[in-house]
């Protein structure tokens, strides 16, 4: 056996027979909360899907009007993010401290980065007078501007969804990051940093779903 | 030991004297403990909803409307139906005796996720409570399906709050079927193969799958919902080119299999009380099992059969009509299998037994008019009539709380380590059974005749059969005050339980009644499937 | 003591796909942002849904390793893609036949 598999720190909880037993079941129950978030943002799409598939001209030139560039630029800080995270999983199992804990940072940092562009968005986007609500005009001039509220609708929704996942996320990160700091138990934070990445994979791909579809299709 | 020592030498020690402050309770790990404190609010919300029904009953003994005023009915059906689907029917069996007996079905010390198991019933609490303030206080009138537009533009009532509610109960439904799953695949005792396994976790298991893939498309559902009545922007509103109909099929892609969330369960401890009471091995028991997933499956492919005359385009409702006849399939196998059980077995009625017995007539009944409300061209006629209202009492009050009353009955000398009064619960079965069918069965023809429901009054020419039917109602709150109190007083007068009253196999009777705190001293290693009758224990 | 260095191994190979995949991934974003640029007529819509399905597997593929999960996981993942299926499919049987 390899030094890798030496138990003498491991601290199981009292339910569970074995450290393997306690992964394995930790693993699936993340997988299980990913099929529910899923099937979550799954109801949201199947929704716009079923308005574009109705008012496909109007979200078009709705979608036209959004930075879809920036919003480019930021997808590609997430997959970044996506990068660095997995790295940070594959640097715990190898027991490097250094190099786990500054990957998550780097993933943190990138995170609120993609977080404060998606808020200039907003910004903009208010201050164009596309936000539907907010007891503010409505101005968007292209045609059919009633569907094109539709479409803004969903975009302020499903972003928001999105937005909301990532600030847990982050906080999800940023907690391990404080506790993982004195690496008191390594198995218990590469198993924190295994969970963490699952969650944060599954944003990445949540957000290329909604970029690709939001910006890109009806482009 | 402090504990240890505390006890005295007749009441060896179990998870119940295991410690008794308020704090031992509330923040226990124990999945054991954490039954109990769903037992006890589901079975206040249980009684909340029945008090909500029996003033409906008494507002339908006349055909006038006197009692309640229009909207009062209206909030009362809603306040019957958000509390009993949400707060009663999904969580009951999961979460009480689910959450009671699967460690111990499974040879496990506890859940997998212990924590989650405490946090979702703090969960569920306060989702409860939530809808609760929101529903008396604020009125909802929606009834328990909050349909847009209406929910979200026209009604005045406290809707946001109580889909909140609703939104946060749902979480809880998830975590718990999370680690349900868990559970099941990773802590088998060590020779517990699949198919030794009782069918009471079968059920469980396949209850937790659905729990787990359509819980979340409700919560988006209300989510969406929430942010159309929050911020005033359309959804689902015609006035945007929004489609009311879009939220129906979000809603019933959680709201029908959530009926099987309902009965599976009901399944899984008809198919105990039918073993251990006719003292033979089960009848088919991969076919049972077999069973339990496809109706798992198939319930998620019929959801459409709630909105034939929404709009829907009527070739999907053909398809979502056919679809809906496969359910029949698993369902009629599984009665079969019950009635072959019986046949020349060694039969005890005792009462889990009669109330077992009473699921199975009044799940049949309730099943087979199903077909009828699923054929495509005989709803138009009987949609939105009591004819419906009969179907689904049946499956959900005859079917699932009969169920219900059976496992409560049957594991209560293993929860309490008491036995209960075997005259009474009798009693109480019997008149749980004729008070159930005199409520219902008038409704059927009520439905076919053409009475409309949600309707605080009605014509004259329906009054004697409405009549019958409030009065089987206060028959049937008889039928379930009558457990409350004997149960209770079994507490504390109750007769000690040996460890396996009813001679049944399975681990659960292999530990004392009630089990001690972490279930097993020594891991069991499993050699027989779970109905072994044909050995001793 | 001859473990340690094959694992080493692993591990590198490990890290080597991941920068592979982030290269892929966004060579496929690049790709998908490029073709708003052109006139693809009727493909356009299906070949940008396709790529972005093509970078959501293989970012549960690799980043979330489920190509070394347990069987169990991996029918996990299955079963959650074959319920969108079911609710994408039933829902629009009522869209597409009105």
């Amino acid at each position: 056996m390899t030094s890798r598999s030496n138990r003498t720190t491991v601290i199981i909880a009292h339910q569970f027979e074995s450290a393997d037993q306690q992964l394995d079941a930790d693993l699936l129950g993340m997988w299980l909360f990913l099929v529910t978030e899923l099937l979550l943002f799954s109801g949201a799409f199947l929704a716009f899907s079923v308005y574009y598939h109705q008012y496909s001209e109007a979200f078009s030139a709705a979608a036209g009007e959004l930075h879809w560039l920036l919003a480019g630029f930021n997808t590609a800080l997430l997959l970044t993010s996506g990068l660095t995270v997995a790295l940070a999983e594959q640097a715990a199992v190898e027991n490097n401290r250094r190099a786990t804990l500054g990957l998550l940072a780097l993933t943190i940092a990138l995170g609120l980065a993609f977080l404060a562009l998606k808020g200039y968005e907003y910004h903009s986007e208010y201050r164009a007078g596309l936000i539907p609500f907010l007891d503010q005009p409505f101005a968007f001039d292209g045609p059919d501007p009633i569907h094109a509220m539709l479409f803004y609708n969903f975009y302020f929704t499903l972003t928001g969804l999105h937005a909301l996942h990532m600030i847990i996320g982050l906080s999800a990160m940023g907690v391990i990051l404080v506790s993982g700091y004195r690496w008191r138990d390594r198995h218990r934070v590469a198993r924190q940093v295994r969970i963490a990445g699952l969650y944060w994979a599954f944003v990445d791909i949540v957000w290329v779903l909604v970029y690709t579809s939001l910006y890109l299709v009806g482009r | 030991m402090s504990a240890l020592s505390r006890t005295d030498a007749a009441e060896p020690a179990s998870y119940l004297n295991a410690g008794y402050g308020l704090k031992s309770w509330l923040l226990t790990l124990d999945h054991k403990r954490i039954a109990w404190l769903y037992f006890i609010s589901i079975t206040g919300f249980f009684f909340l909803g029945g008090a909500a029904a029996t003033l409906i009953r008494l507002e339908l003994l006349t055909p006038a409307g006197d009692l309640l005023s229009d909207n009062a009915y209206n909030q009362m059906f809603s306040l019957h139906g958000i509390v009993m689907v949400w707060f009663f029917l999904i969580p009951s069996i999961p979460t009480t005796m689910g959450n009671f007996l699967l460690p111990l079905m499974l040879g496990a010390r506890d859940m997998a996720f212990p924590r989650l198991n405490l946090l979702s019933w703090y969960v569920f609490i306060l989702g409860g409570l939530f809808t609760l303030t929101a529903v008396v206080a604020g009125g909802i009138d929606t009834g328990w399906t909050f349909y847009t537009p209406y929910s979200t533009m026209f009604s005045n009532g406290a809707v946001l709050a109580a889909a909140t509610g609703v939104f946060i109960v749902g979480f809880s439904s998830i975590l718990t079927g999370i680690n349900f799953i868990v559970t099941t695949h990773k802590m088998r005792a060590p020779g517990l193969t699949w198919f030794r396994l009782p069918l009471f976790v079968w059920a469980q298991y396949a209850t937790s799958v659905i729990m787990v893939l359509a819980t979340p498309v409700l919560s988006v559902t209300l989510v969406l919902l929430g942010i159309e009545r929050a911020f005033g922007i359309g959804i689902f509103d015609p006035a945007l080119g929004g489609d009311p109909v879009l939220f129906e099929h979000l809603f019933w892609f959680y709201s029908h299999p959530a009926v099987y969330i309902m009965l599976l369960p009901a399944m899984g401890v008809v198919s105990e009380c039918i073993a251990c009471f006719a003292h033979k091995r089960i009848f088919g028991y991969k076919v049972m099992a077999f069973s339990i997933l496809a109706i798992a499956l198939f319930g998620f492919l019929v959801w459409g059969h709630h909105m034939f005359v929404s709009g829907q385009s009527i070739y999907a409702g053909v398809a979502f009509s056919l679809l809906s006849f496969l359910v029949s399939v698993p369902s009629a196998l599984k009665i079969f299998n019950w009635i072959a059980t019986l046949y020349k077995g060694q039969i005890r009625f005792d009462a889990p037994m009669l109330f077992a017995l009473s699921f199975i007539g009044l799940f049949l009944i309730g099943g087979l008019t199903g077909i009828f409300v699923a054929t495509l061209a005989l709803d138009v006629q009987m949609h939105d009539t009591y004819f419906v209202v009969a179907h689904f009492h049946y499956v959900m009050v005859g079917g699932m709380v009969s169920a219900y009353m059976a496992g409560l009955h049957f594991w209560w000398p293993k929860i309490t380590g008491r036995l209960y009064p075997e005259m009474w619960a009798r009693v109480s079965a019997i008149i749980v059974f004729v008070g159930f069918n005199l409520t219902f069965f008038p409704q059927y023809i009520l439905g076919w005749a053409g009475m409309p429901r949600r309707y605080h009054a009605y014509a004259d020419e329906f009054q004697l059969l409405n009549v019958f039917s409030s009065a089987g109602a206060g028959l049937l709150a008889v039928g379930y005050l009558l457990p409350l109190l004997y149960l209770i007083w079994s507490l504390r007068y109750g007769a000690r339980a040996s460890a396996n009253p009813w001679d049944a196999r399975g681990l659960e009777w292999t530990v004392s009644s009630p089990p001690p705190v972490h279930n097993f001293a020594r891991v069991p290693r499993v050699e027989h499937e779970a109905y072994a009758y044909d050995q001793p224990q | 003591m001859t473990d340690k260095p094959q694992a080493n191994a692993k591990d590198a190979r490990v890290r080597r796909h991941f920068f592979t995949l982030y290269l892929f991934l966004l060579a496929a974003l690049a790709i998908n942002m490029g073709s708003t640029l052109l006139d693809l007529g009727v493909v356009a819509v299906p070949l940008r849904l396709a790529m972005a399905a093509l970078m959501a597997a293989s970012i549960a593929l690799i980043f979330m390793r489920l190509r070394d999960s347990a069987v169990l996981v991996r029918l996990v993942a299955a079963t959650s893609l074959l319920w969108v299926v079911f609710l994408f499919v039933l829902s629009f049987s009522d869209y597409l036949t009105r």
